[in-house]
């Protein structure tokens, strides 16, 4: 790799992470004035995660050596799909990244909160686990058939050669296993990152946790981490969602220009896609743990007709 | 020579390690034994490593003759398997030594022998040698569970032996066939016989193989003798009978399907057994996530890892059957691969189990946990295990589980709707599969090694020595190497694999990253590099920030303080799964609710079992149906001279008049 090019994915890494508790801070303003509130500043998570980074660590009598562990792990993980992701270039200087290694290093970063969520002995834990793995076996199936109807599409499973392949392409490209697939990854964006109908990001109430629950033994230094890490997955998620299937305004060569170009479209698609997920969290309710498979289901079959359309229209 | 003191080795010690284990009783016995049995395994290391080297070699047994020479021979592709298997068997060896599993039985001579016919059965190159190596395999199984004292019941092993025998008439049925249709006694010799078979008789062959073989592997129906012997038997067979014997049951398969009998237009044949391979997948899958033993947790990830590899060679059928030979080999290549590392990650699992029972007397995950602490190396390495056979990267479960999935992408070629429907149904039924067996992989971790322990002895277990955990490096060792380094594997096997499918060679390594001809590559090396400089540098960037203050307190319990039972449990971890999937566990659930005074405190009594489908719906029916005419015949044994007379009269007139 060139210099240059590892230049460009440092930024985009920097990007990313500099961003994402924007994109947390623009969904939470969002959702405030849908309810008529004021709500936080939009800087507020950075200060949330600034605050907890200097304060000490409790940590269970019952956790193991596992347990201090486990928020680098998951934070190192967030970081190396970055490095992963296609941000601002695509094409064959864009990256390495493949879409089953992204889909396994996003499983990295779930299965070790689960066992966090283990390590303190507490039902809270255990319960946001049991939860996060119902989802979640739902979840990858659906996530790794959209990714299967993609790459059949572009013939390539690499992350930046599917977004260069669509980017250069003009629309008649679109097929409607595209669609298909595009709208299994969004509600699967929605139930990994435990956003609403899945979970509630912002409830500590045991009847409706998943993701909290498996945080809750966390803190200080340890907890900003896990929080930071949440914050870049679903970061990464809206980068997959909008580069892989509206890769449009991507840079493809490494020109100032096109990278300018590729910085504005990134930036533009993550606040549009903040602001969506923000008003379809705003609209809908909760739902019932049980009720939950029903809309996995739904997600799983959408993205199985993305595949089978392909080859059979 | 010098190469042919190797094989000479390889089967002569296990012998007499078997002789040795029986003479000299006691201590002495089982340690030569199991020294005999360690260094054996060397020695069938440094032959497959020759053979990697230097080319298919024969030999030929000084045995007498009864039906054509007893030749033994290792082609690459039985070197890797041996490789991989002799290094499973040392550690095993190493282990049992150490653990004193199956002391009083005769553990280290049955270990030998059970050692001996594996490996026959590995490198035989002669029909009546390969089968009379089955069966001593799975006799010498059967005795080693049978024996142990650890098996109260014995029900299971016997179990075990019905459905093993039950396969193995499949399998001599199919060899012999093969052998008469050939006039061939040896292997090597038989190729391609499919064509001068007729499709008939080559789809029975090969059902046959399927059924035959599949009945050691646990493929669905022939899978309900794993659990039961996989919760009784000593760790040290389990490891043995989950790696070694399933590489053997695999390789033969690969060899007789693929180039004994050969693949024909067969495409229905090729979905039915990649139907079966992935309903086999996804039941090991679901049962994984419900059992409470850590034993039969291990028995059906088994059963979910090989569905899975008779999936993806399924899929290798299905593409030759259209003669697309490159995408075959690349299905045979990661069905190879993941059999490799499966026998890496599941020898270190099984284990690993095996040696918390021993250290805590509990293999009961209701009754587990917190062992984190007590054992801290023992977690260590059981959660690289864990970790792998979970397919997280950088382990070398996810490089094969890559391939796997890669290795179905290829339907772009074919366009017959079949192929172009089966495949993303595979895909999705692989997938669904690891989703639901991570989820139980997890459990099993979380629930043995974390939180607090459930029982008095899973909170004062046994402690390890170092000399204990020494079985466990070379395999936690290997689940890091193969998964970021396993270019020098990979090439051996695409050089392997490729004439089972008639190709010259393959290309599959491309510098530093796996690629299959589907564009995209896998640069495992690399992504693990990143992976760890990404977790390092956020360790050394928090290290900026100055130490932080520690301190341990309570876990958060709402004001009521927290015991063993206030925690959750195994069974309840899995019960959102299992009402997602309600329909596929059929659960029988009762709660009784006792009346009590006062309407807030009530008593109430919980109780669920899954009902084991195939046990009742298939088995149960079969053994009533065997027992109703053996009843019905022993009508005629009434006890009394006259009726035999009768009989006899009868049979007499009746012969007379026929043969007359």
């Amino acid at each position: 790799m060139e210099l240059i090019e590892a230049l460009i994915v440092l930024t985009e890494v920097l990007f990313l992470l500099a961003i994402s508790p924007l994109l947390t801070g623009i969904i939470r303003k969002v959702k405030a004035w849908m309810q008529c509130r004021v709500g936080p500043g939009l800087l507020q998570p950075y200060r949330d995660i600034w605050k907890q980074l200097h304060k000490s660590t409790v940590m269970s009598r019952e956790a193991s050596w596992l347990f201090l562990i486990i928020p680098y792990v998951c934070f190192g993980a967030m970081l190396c799909l970055a490095v992963l992701l296609p941000v601002f270039l695509a094409g064959p200087s864009g990256g390495m990244g493949d879409m089953l290694a992204a889909i396994y290093i996003l499983a990295i970063f779930r299965a070790m909160m689960v066992l966090g969520g283990l390590e303190g002995g507490s039902s809270f834990g255990g319960m946001g686990g049991s939860r996060e793995m119902m989802i979640s076996a739902i979840v990858e199936p659906t996530l790794l058939l959209s990714i299967f109807s993609v790459a059949a599409i572009s013939g390539t499973t690499n992350l930046s050669d599917i977004s260069e392949y669509f980017a250069a392409s003009d629309a008649g490209v679109l097929s409607p296993s595209m669609f298909l697939a595009a709208a299994a990854i969004f509600i699967s964006l929605m139930a990994e990152n435990s956003r609403v109908p899945f979970d509630n990001p912002a409830t500590h109430l045991e009847l409706t946790m998943v993701h909290e629950g498996m945080l809750l033994e966390y803190s200080g230094r340890e907890l900003a981490l896990m929080e930071t890490a949440s914050f870049l997955r679903l970061t990464l998620f809206m980068v997959i969602l909008s580069n892989v299937f509206f890769p449009w305004g991507i840079a493809l060569s490494t020109g100032a220009g096109a990278l300018t170009l590729g910085f504005v479209a990134i930036t533009l698609k993550l606040l549009l896609l903040s602001v969506i997920v923000a008003v379809v969290e705003s609209v809908m309710a909760k739902m019932r743990l049980f009720r939950l498979p029903n809309l996995l289901t739904i997600s799983f079959t959408l993205s199985l007709l993305a595949v089978i359309s392909y080859y059979i229209l | 020579m010098f190469p042919a003191i190797l094989p000479t080795l390889l089967l002569t010690l296990p012998l007499l390690g078997a002789l040795i284990s029986i003479l000299l009783k006691g201590e002495k016995g089982r340690t030569y034994g199991y020294l005999c049995a360690s260094m054996s395994a060397v020695s069938g290391a440094f032959w497959a490593l020759y053979v990697l080297l230097e080319g298919t070699e024969t030999y030929v047994l000084p045995l007498p003759s009864v039906w054509g020479d007893y030749a033994i021979r290792l082609d690459p592709l039985g070197a890797l398997i041996l490789l991989i298997s002799s290094l499973t068997f040392a550690c095993v060896a190493m282990f049992s030594l150490f653990s004193r599993e199956g002391e009083e039985v005769h553990g280290s001579t049955l270990f030998n022998l059970f050692m001996l016919s594996v490996i026959t059965a590995l490198v035989a190159d002669q029909v009546l040698l390969l089968l009379v190596a089955w069966e001593s395999m799975s006799l010498t199984s059967f005795l080693a569970a049978w024996s142990s004292r650890e098996d109260e019941d014995t029900k299971a092993s016997w179990k075990y032996l019905a459905i093993t025998h039950f396969g193995a008439i499949l399998i001599i049925v199919a060899f012999v066939f093969l052998s008469v249709q050939s006039g061939e006694t040896r292997l090597s010799a038989m190729s391609g016989l499919g064509a001068s078979m007729g499709s008939m008789a080559s789809t029975a062959v090969v059902i046959c193989l399927f059924m035959g073989f599949g009945s050691k592997l646990g493929l669905l129906p022939f899978h309900i003798w794993m659990p039961d012997l996989y919760g009784r038997a000593p760790s040290s067979l389990t490891a043995l009978l989950s790696t070694a014997s399933s590489n053997v049951a695999v390789l033969v398969l690969v060899r007789a399907t693929f180039s004994y009998v050969g693949i024909a237009e067969q495409h229905v044949l090729a979905i039915s057994v990649m139907g079966l391979a992935g309903l086999t997948a996804l039941w090991g899958a679901w049962q994984a996530l419900m059992q409470r033993d850590t034993s039969r947790i291990l028995s059906f990830s088994s059963m979910e890892n090989m569905g899975l590899i008779l999936l993806t060679l399924g899929a290798g059928m299905l593409f030759q059957s259209y003669g697309a030979a490159e995408a075959a080999g690349f299905c045979i290549l990661a069905a190879m691969f993941h059999l490799i590392n499966h026998t890496v990650f599941k020898a270190l699992l099984l284990m690993g189990a095996g040696a918390a029972r021993r250290s805590t007397g509990q293999s009961d995950l209701e009754r587990m946990g917190g062992l984190a602490k007590t054992l801290p190396a023992l977690s260590l390495v059981f959660l690289i295990g864990i970790l792998s056979v979970a397919a997280l990267p950088p382990f070398n479960g996810f490089a094969s589980e890559w391939a796997m999935f890669k290795s179905l992408m290829h339907a772009e070629p074919i366009a017959d709707p079949l192929v172009q429907l089966a495949l993303p149904l595979a895909i999705a039924a692989m997938a669904l599969s690891t989703a639901i067996a991570t989820a139980a992989y997890l459990r099993l971790f979380g629930f043995m090694f974390l939180g607090r322990p459930r029982s008095n002895g899973a909170c004062q277990p046994r402690t390890m020595d170092r000399k204990d955990l020494f079985p466990f490096i070379p395999l936690t060792l290997l689940c890091l190497l193969l998964g970021v380094g396993s270019f020098p594997l990979l090439n051996e096997l695409a050089a392997a694999v490729s004439p089972l499918v008639g190709l010259s060679g393959m290309e599959v390594v491309d510098r530093y990253s796996i690629s299959l001809s589907h564009q995209g590559g896998l640069d495992p090396l690399a992504l693990g590099i990143i992976l760890a400089a990404g977790i390092i540098l956020t360790y050394l960037v928090l290290r900026l920030l100055g130490r932080r203050s520690l301190e341990r307190r309570d876990t958060w319990d709402c004001g009521t303080p927290l015991d063993r039972r206030t925690q959750y449990t195994p069974t309840g971890f899995s019960q959102p799964i299992l009402r997602v999937f309600e329909k596929v566990y059929r659960p029988r659930t009762t709660v009784h609710e006792e009346a009590r005074p006062s309407p807030y405190i009530r008593s109430v009594r919980f109780e669920q079992v899954l009902p084991d489908l195939f046990l009742e719906r298939i088995y149960k029916p079969l053994t009533a149906g065997a027992m109703f005419l053996a009843f019905q015949v022993k009508r005629m044994q009434n006890g009394s001279i006259q009726t035999y007379l009768a009989y006899i009269m009868i049979i007499l007139v009746v012969l007379l008049v026929v043969l007359r």
